[in-house]
């Protein structure tokens, strides 16, 4: 399956999960899936599990990967990174549910490499996003509309503006601002002001 | 955080900062650990909100995968069952010389499609043009082409570009940006040319992308020399989004 990857080197992955192609995305999924899988169900883990696992990592390694918190080795194969944040993300999991009673150092993945201290002071992306989803429907309907253009279509703020009756890409960028002030206070993060 | 600071992160983010004021903002991000914070909050809240439709995009991979058997062929909630000795050395004299015939083809035909060091280029940074903010920018009837373009619908795309009238604003750069899609490097190094000639007055972030994709087409085109020629014009210009991306391409393509 992977021999048939578009993905000849690391850098081409690297642009193109930066750029949101499905098509890395698909590789990486497998790829990580393949990876972890083993190390999961050894350790008690299911199915279920192991797809939780691997879109909780791919989503924080993305964020590592915006905000530059992961650097660019030409050297390094991304998805040994992305087996670290999972083997983390797995352990995690195990202590919240007090599930995995030991784990058997030989059962890791043997290209795990150790996480930094900064790969792991994230917030919980996952709480934060299902906050999201929930009190997205709490908003009205244009500060719905307008975040969901922007954030989930990635429409520009000029189409925006035309689509919901506002002014300018100005008006709209102001709205945006507004609805997104709105939805952190709904969410419960600490608020924004002018 | 004020609506200014929340618009100023927000294009540093988008990376539609100019230069210098992203220059700027970078120096002062070094001196004030409270800016630095700012950032921080901004982008882990930016992140929660773009994490909502990639996993969607997760979601939809999955049963993808999961409609292909991958997750059978991949995984196993049952115990391994032990194979016997000798099935097992049989399998693995089979799979060795399955392994070491595939490698001398996989070797012969890499040798024989090697890729030039303009095509590997070409294949590194190449990318359809991802994100559709700056568009509006453009005549509102490019708009249903456009939106062809981003679903990778080319070649009806194309007809909707090329039935617009090549003078107006923008039509060369999409007619060439959909001719690179569709492996026409010749004709859209064409397109792009056009999109460039200083008759057309196409709004700057149209030029700047322009300028970018003429030399991916230049670079798919297998025309090396002309490639490196645009690639410097584009790193040598301050304001240009493609700058830093472009003084890559030309690092790699000098190690030939």
């Amino acid at each position: 399956m992977l021999a048939s990857s578009p993905f000849t080197n690391q850098q081409l992955l690297y642009r193109s999960l930066l750029a949101g192609e499905d098509a890395a995305f698909e590789y990486l999924y497998r790829l990580l899936y393949q990876r972890i899988s083993g190390y999961i169900f050894a350790s008690g883990g299911t199915r279920d599990d192991t797809k939780h696992v691997v879109h909780e990592s791919i989503i924080t390694f993305l964020f590592n990967l915006h905000y530059e918190k992961y650097q660019w080795r030409e050297e390094a194969e991304l998805a040994t990174y992305v087996v670290s944040i999972a083997r983390h993300k797995w352990s995690e999991m195990g202590r919240q549910a007090t599930r995995i009673v030991s784990l058997d150092l030989t059962t890791l993945p043997p290209d795990a490499e150790p996480m930094s201290e900064n790969d792991t002071d994230e917030p919980d992306f996952e709480q934060r996003r299902l906050l999201v989803d929930q009190n997205m429907k709490l908003l009205g309907d244009k500060c719905r509309t307008c975040i969901d253009l922007f954030y989930f279509q990635k429409k520009s703020m000029q189409e925006i503006a035309a689509h919901l009756g506002w002014a300018n890409e100005d008006v709209a960028k102001k709205e945006k601002y507004r609805c997104l002030r709105k939805l952190r206070l709904l969410i419960g993060l600490r608020p924004w002001n002018d | 955080m004020t609506y200014d600071q929340f618009d100023l992160f927000d294009q540093y983010t988008n990376k539609t900062l100019p230069d210098a004021k992203r220059q700027a903002l970078e120096d002062q991000l070094r001196d004030d650990p409270a800016l630095r914070d700012s950032l921080r909050d901004y982008q882990q809240f930016r992140h929660s909100l773009d994490a909502v439709p990639l996993n969607r995009q997760l979601n939809r991979i999955h049963d993808r995968l999961a409609a292909q058997g991958f997750f059978d062929e991949n995984t196993s909630d049952r115990p391994p069952v032990p194979l016997s000795s000798s099935f097992r050395r049989r399998r693995l004299v089979l799979v060795s010389s399955v392994v070491v015939l595939a490698g001398l083809l996989i070797g012969a035909g890499y040798w024989l499609t090697k890729p030039t060091l303009a095509e590997q280029t070409f294949l590194t940074y190449y990318q359809p043009e991802p994100v559709a903010r700056g568009e509006m920018a453009c005549s509102p009837g490019l708009l249903p082409g456009i939106q062809l373009y981003r679903t990778q619908q080319y070649e009806p795309a194309l007809q909707q570009f090329t039935a617009l009238s090549a003078s107006q604003p923008c039509v060369s750069y999409y007619v060439g940006l959909t001719q690179l899609a569709t492996d026409q490097p010749e004709l859209a190094v064409h397109s792009l040319e056009s999109a460039l000639k200083p008759a057309i007055t196409s709004p700057p972030l149209i030029r700047q992308k322009a300028e970018w994709y003429l030399a991916m087409a230049y670079l798919k085109a297998n025309q090396l020399t002309k490639a490196k020629s645009q690639l410097i014009r584009i790193a040598q210009q301050p304001d240009q989004p493609f700058r830093n991306v472009a003084q890559q391409a030309l690092a790699d393509l000098s190690h030939d």
